[in-house]
Formats: structure tokens, C-alpha cells, sequence
């Protein structure tokens, strides 16, 4: 048994960096499964130079301003002591009226404005009227507001958020009330998606931001990567067939999928991470990597449904320490 | 070794936990725990490996780190079957939520989970005692099912588990919000639970969304930061949450999940004649359809 208490546990980490010899032989499919979803670009030292020499504008460290972000949302807000502008300590701005927060990390790129008092009350049983074209402008502006480079900005996701309720014992039918509208928005760097990072704004019955979250750390790629450190694609696909060895029984992956993104350091190599980890000196610096996703089969009934792996890959070796 | 922080930075999280202890509203700090399960191939119950410990670390290591709550227990892996999570009220042996997961205020969950069509299981680590059982199973109907809780002390519950709030499992799932047994009599109950429609996703991605989230909760109610953070619409295979609560009545059911956050911690439901929820319009996760309410 094994009981930890305080310590927080962290399993080995999710990545692989395997060499181009060939991972142990594994179960059937996985190999081809991993083959199919490897795109050609990974081992294209071309690409690789492309993606090594993208430009960005300013980012949002540079760009952010309480001031604006606070119109944007239509707030008054109020840093409270010890607040530094320019500091890289976290930091709350704060309504005390109405307990909305605004929290920054910057240059981490994190900004998490919340406002309860703009929450949907499922209890009044009325639906919001927001359309999703007014809660995309809504949101866009909010995220305009907040510094977030436009060139960055995918398309948006809008979805309604629904609230349901029903008696226990099944008397009365399931009443549904549609209570916010959400806009998610992905991030990319001259078209290549960059892995975790987002934006999230909640617009409520009043064309308010209830809730508007940031998540863009400033975009640097790491020091010393080269075109001339690309891993040949067969490398890569051995990588993922021995992650995928590794952790799933044979039988247990239905397909794979696998995409090239902009990964932040820390994700796509453990050593990074032990070396400052979501804090330390290259929090903001990405890699070109390759993300994966390791799909179960549809549970059969009686069957447990096992959840989806994802995990990442490095497309170039590790610059020399 | 994954570390959490660096020395510098865990300064910088002082400051911040520092700040936030001087502005919540005055409130108990709550007993938070977090059960998960990353080495299935190394048990006696099938399933995958997955990095679920890293996920929960973020959520744990948000709700301890900065202060405002006790983190009490943290599992990983070891012996973990049923006992961990069942009432002894089941009249099985082994049984042991009290110890466990009904021990704490706020608890979360990361293992594997199935869908029986009516109710949530877990696949556990390891066997039960009767040598048989390698699942945690969710009440359907009175009389059956091993996962009760809130008679105790859990107030949340927290369940990063693929179809651990499936939409055909609606109508039951407040059935594991108390004890038949004890509840009535001692009045406790959980308040909030939250989970999945269909296949979830683990990975060093999504550790991000579970620091988030324990943030968020801090100041937001429980059920917004959840729906907040775990939402992927943009992933191939869009990832679903689902926030659900009890109450004696529907006004009393909303106003509970609208408004309870982890430092607004309501009193324990009295009974449940309603239950409520919120998820995505329509999200359509792998391995379910779109979510679609029960009429």
C-alpha cells in the first residue's frame, strides 16, 4: 500500500524520448495505428525549420492593461496592495462590492476574471436570452480586451451552457433552461495550434462576461533547438508505439490521433520540468512536438469504458545543456 | 520525477496564497483528499495505465498548497479496491468509506469508469475481499449498490472518470448523494458532485484545467469553475463535464449549485426531492451520443 499524505504524487512523466532503435515488439495494430496517425511533416527537417522560425507580435505580458481589461468586462476593480505592475508575483485586482476577482500571473499568461454576481440563477427558471452571435461578439471583445493577440485567436466555439432539474421520484418531466453562452477559443502560431493554451469567457443574461479565463503564456520558443536536431519519423512512430506499449493492453486502443503543435518545454520533456517546472526559467518557451491521443474502443456492454491517453512526443532532440 | 515547483516559484505562490487568505470570506478550511489510480496493468483488474495522479496533483496541490484547505490524503495506486470508496451500510466487510472517501470535505476520484446503462462504475486496482469485485459500483434503485456517501462528511465529490455522469444515469445519480441507511437519521448528505458524459481525457494537457479549476472554485461556485475548465470543444473528441447537485426542492437544488463555492459551503441537504444539473447543449463526447436529458 501505498498512503501519501501532503507530498503531491506525480507518476512518471507522460512522455517518451525513445532512440530510433525499435521499441520491443508490442500488440498487434499498435504499430500501424501509430503509423497512420504520425503525420509526414514529423522527420521533415523543412518543416521543422519553419516552424523553428516563426514571429510573433507582442505578447500578452506586453499587451495587457488593468485598465482595459477592466472596461472590457465593465468593472471596477482595485490591485490590492502589493501589486506590481511590472513584477512577475501573481496578483488580484478586486471588486469588494460585488466579490468579482481578476487574477493575473503574467508573464505566465494567466488571467482569470470571475464575477458571482453575474451567475445564472437557475432558481428564477428563466432562460438567457443571449444569442450565440451576441455572446461571440461579447466574448471576442472581452478577449481583445484583455491584451490577447488577434493573430493568435482560432475560430470560436460557442455552446450554450443548460441547466435541468427534475423531481426524484420521476413525477413532474425533466424542465430545461439554457443559462449561459460559452466561447472557447484555441491558440495558434502562424497556423500551428499551440498545446494548452486557451481562452474561455461565460456571457450571461444581462450581455455581461460572467467569467473570462486566459491561458497564454508568452510565446518564446526554447534556446538552442536546431532544424539539424529533427528526429526521422520513423523515430517518432517508435516513440509512440512504446508509449503506447507501455501503458495499454493489446486490444485496448481502437485508433490514434496526433497533430503537431506548439508544446510548451515543460510538457515535452521531463528534465525541463525538473528544472523549474511550470514555474522555471523557460515557463514560456514551446517546442515544436508532436501531441497524441490513444483512443479506446466503444465499451461493450459490461465493459469499463477506458479513457482517452494523451500524451506528447518530441519531434527534435532536446537542446545540449 | 515530476516536481511542482521550483523554490522561486514557490515563493511567488506564497505571495499568492497570501493574498488570497487575507480576502476570502471567513469560512472553515475544509479535509480535502484525492484518490487515484495511474498503474492498472500492475493490479489484479485490467485497464490501462494513466497519468491520473498528475491531474489530481494539480487539483490537490491548488486546494492545499495556497492554504486555504488541509489536503489529508492523497492515494495513488497501493491496494486500491472497493473499501476505499463503499458503505459498510452494504453489509460487505471490507467497506470502509468512512476512513476514506467520505471522510473529507472535498474529495476527487481519477480511475477508469463504465456505464451499466442505469448507473457509474469504477474499476478498481485491485480485488475486493470476497476475492470477486473489481469494480465500485453506483445505486440504481434502492437496495442495490455499493457507493454511498455524504453521511459522513464528504460535501463534494469530485469524479474524473469516463461516464461518471452519463445522461442516462440523471435520474439516479443523487442516489449516491446519502446513505439510506444513516442519512435520514443523522441528516448528512453530499451537496455537489461532478464527472463526465462519456470518454474523458488523461494527460499532461488537461493538468492545467485541474489547477484552474481549484482556483476558480475558491471565489466562483463549484459547478461554474467545473464547467469552465473541463470543456474541449475544441479536441477531436470533445470532453463533456457535467456538475450535479440535490435539494429539498428545485429552488432550493439551484441555489445550491449556483451558489456554493468551496469557501460558501451551504448545510448538508435535509432530504432530496430534486436534483439538478448543468452540462454542454448537445456535447457529444467518444462513446456516448449527444447529451440529452432524460425526460
Amino acid at each position: 500500500m501505498k498512503r501519501l499524505i501532503r507530498a503531491v504524487p506525480f507518476a512518471a512523466a507522460g512522455v517518451l524520448l525513445a532512440g530510433s532503435a525499435p521499441a520491443q515488439e508490442t500488440c498487434p495494430g499498435f504499430r500501424d495505428m501509430a503509423e497512420a496517425a504520425v503525420p509526414t511533416a514529423a522527420g521533415d527537417r523543412e518543416v521543422m525549420a519553419r516552424l523553428l522560425g516563426v514571429k510573433v507580435g507582442a505578447q500578452l505580458s506586453q499587451s495587457f492593461d488593468p485598465a482595459t481589461a477592466e472596461k472590457a468586462v465593465g468593472d471596477h476593480l482595485h490591485p490590492d496592495a502589493g501589486c506590481r505592475r511590472a513584477g512577475a508575483a501573481p496578483c488580484f485586482y478586486r471588486n469588494r462590492i460585488s466579490g468579482s476577482v481578476l487574477h493575473l500571473k503574467l508573464p505566465a499568461g494567466r488571467a482569470t476574471y470571475l464575477n458571482p454576481s453575474r451567475r445564472f440563477l437557475g432558481a428564477r427558471g428563466v432562460d438567457n436570452p443571449v444569442t450565440e452571435a451576441e455572446a461571440q461578439r461579447l466574448a471576442l471583445a472581452g478577449f481583445a480586451g484583455f491584451g490577447v493577440p488577434a493573430a493568435e485567436m482560432g475560430p470560436p466555439f460557442v455552446r450554450a451552457l443548460m441547466a435541468a432539474t427534475q423531481d426524484a421520484a420521476l413525477k413532474t418531466k425533466t424542465q430545461i433552461l439554457k443559462a449561459e453562452v460559452h466561447v472557447n477559443v484555441q491558440r495558434h502560431v502562424e497556423g500551428t495550434p499551440v498545446f494548452a493554451s486557451r481562452l474561455m469567457a461565460a456571457v450571461s443574461a444581462k450581455d455581461q462576461i460572467a467569467r473570462l479565463y486566459v491561458e497564454w503564456p508568452d510565446f518564446s520558443l526554447l534556446p538552442g533547438l536546431s532544424p539539424a536536431g529533427t528526429r526521422p519519423r520513423p523515430a517518432v512512430v517508435e516513440s509512440v508505439v512504446e508509449k503506447m506499449g507501455a501503458d495499454n493492453p493489446c486490444g485496448s486502443v481502437a485508433h490514434v490521433m496526433a497533430h503537431i503543435a506548439y508544446v510548451p518545454a515543460r510538457l515535452a520533456d521531463p528534465q525541463e520540468e525538473d528544472n523549474g517546472g511550470a514555474e522555471g526559467e523557460n515557463a514560456g518557451a514551446f517546442v515544436p512536438a508532436l501531441v497524441v491521443f490513444a483512443v479506446p474502443p466503444e465499451a461493450r456492454d459490461g465493459e469499463v469504458q477506458l479513457g482517452e491517453e494523451q500524451f506528447v512526443v518530441p519531434l527534435l532532440t532536446p537542446p545540449p545543456r | 520525477m515530476r516536481r511542482m515547483c521550483s523554490p522561486r516559484a514557490t515563493a511567488g505562490l506564497a505571495l499568492w496564497a497570501l493574498a488570497l487568505v487575507a480576502a476570502r470570506p471567513a469560512s472553515a478550511q475544509l479535509n480535502v483528499q484525492a484518490y487515484s489510480i495511474d498503474n492498472f496493468q500492475g493490479g489484479q483488474c485490467g485497464g490501462g495505465d494513466r497519468s491520473w495522479s498528475e491531474m489530481l496533483g494539480n487539483w490537490y496541490f491548488g486546494m492545499t498548497f495556497f492554504g486555504f484547505h488541509n489536503g489529508t490524503r492523497f492515494w495513488v495506486d497501493g491496494d486500491f479496491n472497493r473499501s476505499l470508496l463503499c458503505d459498510p451500510d452494504t453489509g460487505l466487510s471490507d467497506c470502509k468509506d468512512y476512513k476514506y472517501a467520505d471522510s473529507a470535505d472535498a474529495v476527487m476520484i481519477g480511475f477508469h469508469g463504465g456505464d451499466s446503462g442505469k448507473h457509474w462504475y469504477g474499476l478498481m486496482r485491485k480485488l475486493a475481499a470476497d476475492g470477486k469485485d473489481c469494480n465500485i459500483t453506483a445505486p440504481d434503485a434502492p437496495g442495490n449498490g455499493q457507493l454511498f456517501l455524504g453521511d459522513v462528511e464528504a460535501e463534494f465529490f469530485h469524479m474524473s472518470s469516463c461516464n461518471s455522469m452519463n445522461d442516462n444515469n440523471m435520474p439516479n445519480t443523487w442516489r449516491f448523494f446519502e446513505d439510506p441507511v444513516d442519512s435520514p437519521g443523522n441528516g448528512r448528505r453530499l451537496h455537489q458532485a461532478t464527472g463526465f458524459h462519456g470518454m474523458m481525457g488523461i494527460g499532461s494537457g488537461y493538468d492545467v484545467d485541474y489547477l484552474l479549476f481549484s482556483m476558480s472554485a475558491q471565489f466562483a461556485s463549484i459547478k461554474d469553475a467545473w464547467m469552465d475548465t473541463m470543456y474541449h470543444p475544441e479536441m477531436a473528441n470533445v470532453k463533456c463535464p457535467v456538475a450535479y447537485a440535490v435539494g429539498t426542492s428545485k429552488n432550493n437544488c439551484f441555489t445550491r449549485i449556483d451558489h456554493e463555492s468551496y469557501h460558501n459551503v451551504y448545510s448538508d441537504p435535509s432530504a432530496i426531492n430534486y436534483y439538478c444539473y448543468y452540462y454542454y447543449d448537445k456535447c457529444d463526447p467518444a462513446s456516448q451520443g449527444p447529451f440529452t436529458p432524460p425526460e
